[in-house]
């Protein structure tokens, strides 16, 4: 029985097609070497159908074929393609309009539940903590730590107090040299935490937001008692509430992912947990932003603002700002970007 | 299969696994939109750590220059330096992981080096909201523990236990997962893979001439002996330039070796004919042709092949192993006594040779 090599059918199939293989082997190269734009108009044409022929090559050599180096290539050819066809087109000018007038503030108002949770129960903490400490001084010692209280405390005098709260030099840390040492402080990490232990159950993050609260009841406190609760509150306004809604919106993320685990729905937990996943992701890049513009703040700001009712103004004025943005921008659907038509229908929810 | 055993083998091996020859460890089965799916080599943990190492490494000398720049052309007492730092540092993390796998298609400078990508596990393309979850939760799931440790001393010791715990699950996660996924890309649906890189290599069937196919002719009896498998390490003992560069003597010992394969198909197939040493190669090359064809039209009859042990099995269940690449032999006990035929092993092409050669003398 003999079989001559032009018989084989498989060796026929690679000599018919081969070129085309290597055609778009070659505008594979060029295009990941110069990038797509830089294509010749018939390579840039050519290349999709190519790719398809390729695909479908594949699967008929898979059935066909006992090549296994023609299998092998074509593998390799077709994903290496694949990935190039079906890479991300994003434009950094897109990225950001996209997520500054529509993905951020519709993930946070499609979270407004759990970050007004976060908000109240840091309230519920401060009050709880300002009660205790007007009525008992040592208690400030139980919620604050010595690195965070910084000399502050139910002992320090008035006018230390006062100091600490108007130095224009900024006496230790030398003014706008806070904001680096600021960027890894206290706040930032509780962001993070609250944000990354919500997806335990949503208890730690909880735990976290009441005693954040805490601290500031305790600061509330002691300042109070010697008759500068105003003079604190301006102090703590210009950057806090910047900060503290930072970390209020953190801690809401990790209590949605909380809430996935502990509530999937219709969903598997996994599913639901990569659900609540996109906004949550959201959430966590609004509030680094957040942080590092209350970063700013904190070193600029507080030392260059020193008149009360100034600090209070600009604080609550961003605070209003931040709302305006959260409550009012991307109302309207815009309009439908050919990245949106190309995602499938379960993950429409990413793209907006 | 098994484990390179010295330097010279795992080379070869780490060579073929390059160009596309042998696809080794985990496989990652993506289904592209055009609907036909693509086995692509999971990129190995080694690899990964390695590209991170790359990336740190650029991302700190990147900080160390910029700091130094700044450090130059502030004035002395001048307090902005440090903000400015600050900024440096920040956006040297997340972000550069980010942006630079966003814009260099799923890419960071770490990983262009080692030759490895992001893919997206659902056979989309990557999107950007997977690349900001893979990267928020490396820094809550690596980044941030190890800095913890870094400053271990000022910890209290339950912390540091549970840190360390935390540290042991998070390197586990990717070790037990099938496509080494950790946890960030679990939560993003995403998979590192190895750059595919095409190579094609020519098709033995073609280099045969005319006159070599009609001189040793095969029956189907003949040709029904073996496989699938063993017509492809056949295919792979064949081609001159995997072995060119492995063995140091090419002439001599693949000669040798022709000879060994040659005779042993010669005694399993029944093949009475003595062949010259000098006609080894056209003999196993007209084989290889003959027994492509025969096995092709059985396929296409619906009777695929996997290997050698399709005898004793009903015809419906000898379908080929969906993988391809090397077809390994499948478990069946028979499999032990692989003595003879070019199917006794599906370690590299040298491999095979040298231990048939061995067998021989």
């Amino acid at each position: 029985m003999t079989t001559s090599a032009d018989v084989i059918r498989s060796s026929r199939f690679r000599a018919e097609r081969e070129a085309g293989w290597q055609r778009l082997a070659a505008i594979v190269a060029a295009a990941e070497k110069r990038g797509l734009s830089k294509l010749d108009f018939d390579d840039a044409r050519d290349l999709v159908p190519l790719y398809r022929q390729a695909i479908a090559s594949l699967s008929v050599a898979r059935e066909i074929s006992l090549d296994a180096s023609v299998v092998d290539y074509l593998e390799s050819l077709c994903a290496r393609a694949y990935l190039l066809i079906y890479a991300p087109r994003e434009t950094l000018r897109g990225l950001f309009t996209r997520f500054f007038t529509r993905s951020a503030p519709q993930a946070v108002r499609r979270s407004a539940m759990v970050i007004l949770i976060a908000y109240v129960v840091m309230t519920i903490g401060a009050v709880a903590a300002y009660l205790l400490a007007m009525s008992d001084p040592t208690w400030f010692y139980a919620f604050v730590p010595e690195s965070l209280a910084g000399g502050r405390g139910p002992r320090a005098s008035a006018e230390a107090l006062k100091r600490l709260l108007y130095d224009k030099e900024g006496a230790e840390l030398g003014g706008l040299g806070a904001f680096a040492s600021y960027l890894f402080s206290h706040n930032t990490q509780v962001a993070l935490f609250s944000f990354a232990l919500g997806v335990v159950v949503c208890v730690p993050s909880l735990l976290l937001a009441l005693y954040n609260g805490a601290v500031l009841g305790a600061f509330t406190a002691i300042h109070a008692q010697k008759g500068l609760a105003l003079d604190f509150v301006g102090w703590l306004s210009i950057h806090g509430v910047t900060e503290l809604s930072a970390v209020a919106i953190a801690t809401g993320g990790g209590l949605s992912l909380g809430l996935a685990v502990l509530f999937p729905g219709q969903r598997s937990r996994a599913a639901a947990l990569r659900k609540a996943g996109r906004d949550a992701a959201k959430l966590a890049l609004v509030a680094a932003l957040m942080l590092v513009v209350a970063g700013v703040l904190e070193s600029f700001g507080r030392t260059l603002v020193t008149s009360l009712w100034a600090r209070i103004v600009i604080g609550w004025g961003l605070g209003v700002c931040w709302l305006a943005w959260f409550s009012l921008c991307g109302r309207k659907r815009g309009p439908v970007g050919a990245i949106d038509q190309m995602v499938p229908a379960d993950r429409i929810g990413e793209a907006s | 299969m098994g484990w390179p055993k010295n330097r010279r083998e795992r080379k070869a091996r780490e060579r073929m696994v390059r160009a596309g020859e042998v696809k080794q460890g985990k496989v990652l089965s993506l289904i592209p939109p055009e609907g036909a799916p693509l086995n692509l080599a999971v990129a190995t943990i080694a690899a990964r750590c390695g590209a991170q190492l790359i990336d740190f490494i650029i991302t700190t000398l990147a900080t160390i220059v910029l700091f130094l720049v700044i450090s130059v052309l502030s004035r002395p007492g001048m307090a902005g330096e440090s903000a400015i730092g600050g900024l440096i540092v920040l956006l040297l993390g997340a972000p550069f992981y980010m942006l630079c796998e966003l814009f260099m298609n799923g890419r960071t400078p770490g990983k262009r080096l080692v030759g490895i990508r992001v893919v997206s596990r659902d056979g989309a393309g990557l999107s950007t909201h997977q690349v900001v979850m893979r990267n928020l939760t490396k820094e809550v799931e690596v980044f941030l523990p190890i800095s913890f440790l870094l400053t271990f001393q000022t910890m209290p010791s339950w912390l540091v236990i549970l840190m360390f715990t935390w540290l042991a699950a998070v390197f586990a996660v990717p070790i037990v997962n099938r496509a080494n996924q950790r946890l960030g890309d679990l939560a993003a649906g995403t998979a590192v893979i190895v750059d595919p890189r095409p190579v094609l290599l020519e098709d033995v069937a073609t280099k045969a001439d005319q006159a070599t196919l009609e001189r040793f002719v095969f029956t189907s009896a003949q040709l029904d002996v073996y496989g699938a498998y063993e017509l492809q390490v056949l295919e792979k003992l064949l081609r001159p330039q995997a072995r060119a560069t492995a063995a140091p003597s090419p002439g001599k010992e693949r000669l040798n070796g022709l000879t060994a394969v040659g005779q042993r198909i010669r005694a399993k197939i029944g093949y009475d004919e003595s062949v010259e040493p000098k006609d080894e190669e056209a003999f196993l090359r007209s084989f290889y042709v003959a027994q492509r064809g025969y096995l092709e039209k059985k396929k296409l009859f619906g009777e695929a092949r996997a290997n050698k042990f399709h005898h004793g099995e009903p015809t419906a269940s000898a379908v080929l192993a969906p993988a391809p690449g090397p077809i390994r032999s499948t478990a069946s006990p028979a499999a032990s006594n692989g003595a003879e035929g070019p199917g006794r092993t599906n370690e590299p092409t040298n491999q095979v040779q040298h231990s048939s050669t061995k067998g021989l003398t």
